[in-house]
């Protein structure tokens, strides 16, 4: 359950954009007054879905790069290459949490258009899914210089 | 040259607001000796309205075309601006644009959260009615599905009215109406026009029930940095250009309709507007955050 | 300098293998952090409006509606079915992925969507039976492209909106053009099964009444597409809400119908589908505050103007645009390089006569394309990340297939007639 955490709040995000815009399209059938408020969750979900699951992706090395440059290298380059490319990004990762941080503070007193929420339930998506990116990006930096030692 | 301004709006290059855009470009690089220079980047180039907003709050150089809406998210009472049949005609808003209640407003906007309105005098248009029937009263409107934008005002307007609100993505309008998602939609002439939601609906009623102003705004640090002769070049050439809008915008009123009834667009004009209003008096209680009175104090600015 | 600074950070990061998501964030963020006077922090604004877009959730529920398909019997019945009708003929399940698509694309309007569905339906299933994987990687994501020109279609709709053109139009010039592109992948692909010696997948060719079984044991599962398309016909809901839609139905199927499929696997579809939306929409996202950096400093526009000082005839733009655009959509998403593209070609075309219906759909059709070619492609990293080929392997595999579109995308370019006699046959020139 928290080990891969990231994988159930995006799944969780999903099942919520999922059930609110299925009520969105009922609730034009079978409710009094439509459900207005259901684009803007779904919205809001969205956003956890795509970059707390871009994290869990990212734990299992599934954002794909290209290789056509680092794969003609000797065996030893390449993992020296990795290692600094992934210290690189970690780094950069955890800046852009930070920004988040920085526009989710400006932002709270944001209200969304209908449901009058802070605005920064997005820029929050953010900060989660690009911490948890950087510390991933550094835990393969460590592991690769482990093994370059090693 | 001390600033380069970047103007963004999310029309095509076709409507009025660019054509105001330009003649605002125009205006303040003669007016400042080409001290400033402005571009104009249309149809959401940079980003979505929201959005820009948002970057001139932060402090990003740009001006945005932001209407009282957007503005009511920091000092609510300028939502009120944005209310069902406020205007019996569309020049009655300089009344409040000359008054030291909108005076007010926009002075605690520039200092409480960094938006500097150079002006609202930029005529966007009545908003009208198109579906597969005549609108011409709230009658009408019982448990019809109407396009609104997910925006409070639009959702208690038209819950006011009786309809259903249906707050679909503008992308979505098109296939929705097409389809019959919903059975109507409302935007001012050329966005009718200009989105061809006459393919699908061909009654307009003329039902006025926003008449939409919007207008530039700028970043407040981003504004004192300038001197005050510039500051001044601003402003009077914000306001220049939304006269320009304005007659623009009645002008081609006449030609809007006859393209639209070229498409085989039929229009309703009696509509029953003391019978709308009435309606649509209870959305007025409906924002707990404006400034008690308020309502009484626009009517009395107007019918002065 | 600040111009080239965001390219320079980019093309390192790229060369240097680190995630594509990552290179195209990472040189957005060095614009931001630059001289521009833009709030550093509004980037992350740029970051998540992709997110704001309700268009794009057709693709997270396009993907579980695949993923429950899978689960719940569906589609192996499907799968019964078409191998029923060609599986006895060479590349019989590679011209089955051909022909899904062109169906799907009655009810998808995102490419996207029909790559991944396929890429955990078909793939695995092409693989087994000997297909080398990166070559069915490749027909999937080249054969999607059909469904984003076949209405509905997302860039279609979006096009529209933007140059201002008739939508009804356009939805109709895509049928022919997504016809011309099934004739001439089918062609290709069957090609190539001959010459690798793809097998059939069955010896000799079903009985009609092997067929009627099999079409009738796969019946609920058909009626998917017939509820997808007949709900959007009669207004029960938009485009985009059929996604959720059809995971509902397809739920429905699978609990209740069917009975193949335990509640207790519903969690893990859905954390299937969360991380395959997450991992292609990361690259949307990413590429779309990179396209700000572009905008912002009218890099596109300074490229446009400088074309039409090359040549006023309108063949020669139409050529010179197409390949600005192939080019352009090798760095850049192809959403993004439409919103930011359309409000400045039009102008040029109408100014030398070029139908914007006829231009509509070539400016769709190549952005789409951009979608399968490399360093950046939406659907190649879609078709890649899910099926675990790797850009190298795909790319060496798709060379033929790219000859086909070229040549789908030359006949639609220069011989108007394809996209606009239906149009003007039904509603007139
Ligand atoms: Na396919
Ligand atoms: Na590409």
């Amino acid at each position: 359950m928290f080990r891969n955490w990231e994988d159930n709040v995006a799944a969780a995000a999903l099942a919520v954009v999922f059930l609110a815009v299925s009520w969105g399209v009922l609730a034009r059938y079978v409710a009094p007054r439509p459900a207005v408020w259901s684009g803007e969750v779904a919205s809001l979900g969205f956003a956890w879905i795509v970059f707390v699951g871009a994290a869990a992706g990212a734990r299992q090395h599934l954002h794909i790069g290209v290789d056509l440059v680092t794969a003609r290298l000797p065996g030893a380059v390449q993992r020296g290459i990795a290692c600094a490319v992934s210290l690189f990004l970690a780094l950069a990762l955890a800046y852009i949490a930070w920004l988040a941080v920085k526009i989710g503070i400006q932002s709270l007193n944001r209200p969304t258009p209908v449901l009058r929420l802070p605005s920064s339930i997005t820029h929050a998506a953010v900060f989660v899914g690009f911490s948890s990116m950087a510390v991933g990006a550094l835990r393969d930096a460590i592991t690769l210089y482990r093994g370059a030692k090693s | 040259q001390d600033l380069t301004l970047r103007v963004t709006h999310v029309l095509s290059t076709t409507e009025p607001m660019h054509l105001a855009s330009e003649r605002f470009a125009e205006l303040v690089k003669e007016r400042s000796d080409g001290r400033i220079a402005v571009e104009v980047f249309p149809a959401g180039q940079l980003g979505s309205n929201l959005d820009m907003y948002e970057q001139v709050r932060m402090g990003a150089p740009i001006v945005q075309i932001s209407d009282p809406g957007y503005l009511s998210d920091y000092v609510p009472d300028f939502g009120i601006l944005n209310a069902p049949y406020l205007l019996d005609e569309a020049g009655d808003f300089q009344k409040l644009l000359d008054s030291d209640w909108y005076k007010g407003i926009s002075d605690k906007i520039a200092a409480d959260h960094q938006i500097r309105v150079l002006t609202l005098n930029w005529l966007f248009g009545g908003r009208q009615i198109i579906a597969n029937k005549p609108v011409r009263s709230p009658a009408d409107l019982q448990n019809v599905s109407i396009r609104v934008p997910p925006n409070v005002m639009w959702i208690e307007t038209f819950a006011a009215l009786g309809a259903r609100g249906e707050t679909l993505a503008w992308p979505e309008v098109y296939s929705g109406l097409a389809s019959g998602v919903v059975d109507a939609a409302e935007a001012p002439l050329s966005s009718l026009w200009g989105s061809k939601l006459y393919e699908s609906a061909k009654t307009v009623s003329m039902t006025n029930h926003f008449i939409a102003y919007s207008g530039p705004i700028i970043n407040e640090s981003v504004y004192q940095s300038l001197d005050p002769e510039l500051q001044q070049v601003l402003v009077t050439s914000a306001e220049d250009a939304g006269k320009y809008m304005a007659e623009l915008v009645t002008q081609s009123q006449a030609t809007l309709r006859a393209d639209l009834e070229g498409a085989g667009v039929t229009f309703v004009d009696d509509v029953d507007m003391g019978a709308m209003r009435a309606a649509t008096e209870v959305v007025y209680t409906k924002f707990p955050d404006w400034t008690p009175g308020l309502h009484d104090t626009v009517r009395a600015l107007l019918d002065n | 300098m600040t111009d080239i600074l965001p390219f320079l950070v980019l093309a390192i990061l790229m060369v240097l293998n680190a995630p594509v998501a990552y290179c195209l964030a990472i040189g957005a963020l060095v614009f931001f952090m630059g001289s521009a006077g833009v709030p550093v922090q509004t980037y992350v604004q740029r970051l998540v409006s992709a997110t704001e877009s309700f268009p794009l959730l057709a693709i997270p529920f396009f993907i579980l509606a695949g993923v429950v398909m899978n689960e719940a019997g569906i589609t192996g019945r499907i799968m019964k079915l078409a191998d029923t009708m060609v599986g006895h003929m060479i590349g019989g399940l590679a011209r089955v992925n051909v022909l899904l698509s062109t169906l799907m694309g009655g009810m998808s309007g995102s490419a996207n969507a029909d790559a991944a569905m396929q890429s955990t339906v078909l793939v695995p299933e092409m693989t087994a039976r000997g297909y080398d994987k990166a070559f069915s990687a490749a027909v999937t994501a080249f054969s999607a492209i059909i469904t984003a020109i076949i209405p509905p279609s997302i860039g279609l709709i979006l096009y529209g909106f933007l140059a201002d053109v008739s939508i009804g139009r356009l939805f109709i010039a895509g049928l022919v053009p997504g016809a011309l592109i099934c004739g001439l992948l089918l062609i290709a692909v069957g090609r190539i099964s001959r010459a690798e010696g793809y097998p059939p997948s069955r010896d000799t060719p079903a009985s009609w009444a092997e067929r009627g079984r099999a079409a009738l044991d796969a019946g609920w599962g058909l009626l998917i597409p017939v509820g997808i398309l007949g709900g959007i016909r009669f207004g029960w809901y938009t485009p985009t809400e059929a996604g959720a839609i059809a995971v509902c139905y397809a739920l429905f199927i699978g609990l209740v119908v069917y009975r193949a499929l335990p509640v207790r696997r519903i969690p893990a579809m859905f954390r299937e589908a969360a991380i395959a939306t997450a991992v292609i929409m990361l690259i949307i996202c990413a590429a779309q505050a990179f396209g700000f950096f572009l905008s912002w400093e009218r890099l596109p526009g300074k490229l446009a103007d400088t074309m039409l000082v090359l040549s006023q005839n309108p063949y020669v733009i139409l050529l010179l645009i197409n390949l600005l655009l192939v080019v352009i959509g090798m760095i850049l998403e192809g959403g993004a390089a439409l919103i930011i593209l359309t409000p400045l070609f039009v102008p040029v075309i109408t100014k030398l006569g070029i139908d914007p219906v006829h231009f509509g759909v070539v400016m769709v059709l190549n952005l789409t394309i951009a979608g399968v070619t490399p360093p950046v492609g939406t659907l190649m990293y879609t078709t890649c990340s899910i099926t675990g080929v790797s850009v190298g392997d795909f790319t060496r595999k798709s060379l033929s297939l790219f000859v086909a579109m070229m040549i789908s995308l030359a006949l639609v370019t220069f011989v108007p007639f394809i996209t606009l006699f239906l149009p003007n046959l039904v509603y007139g020139s």
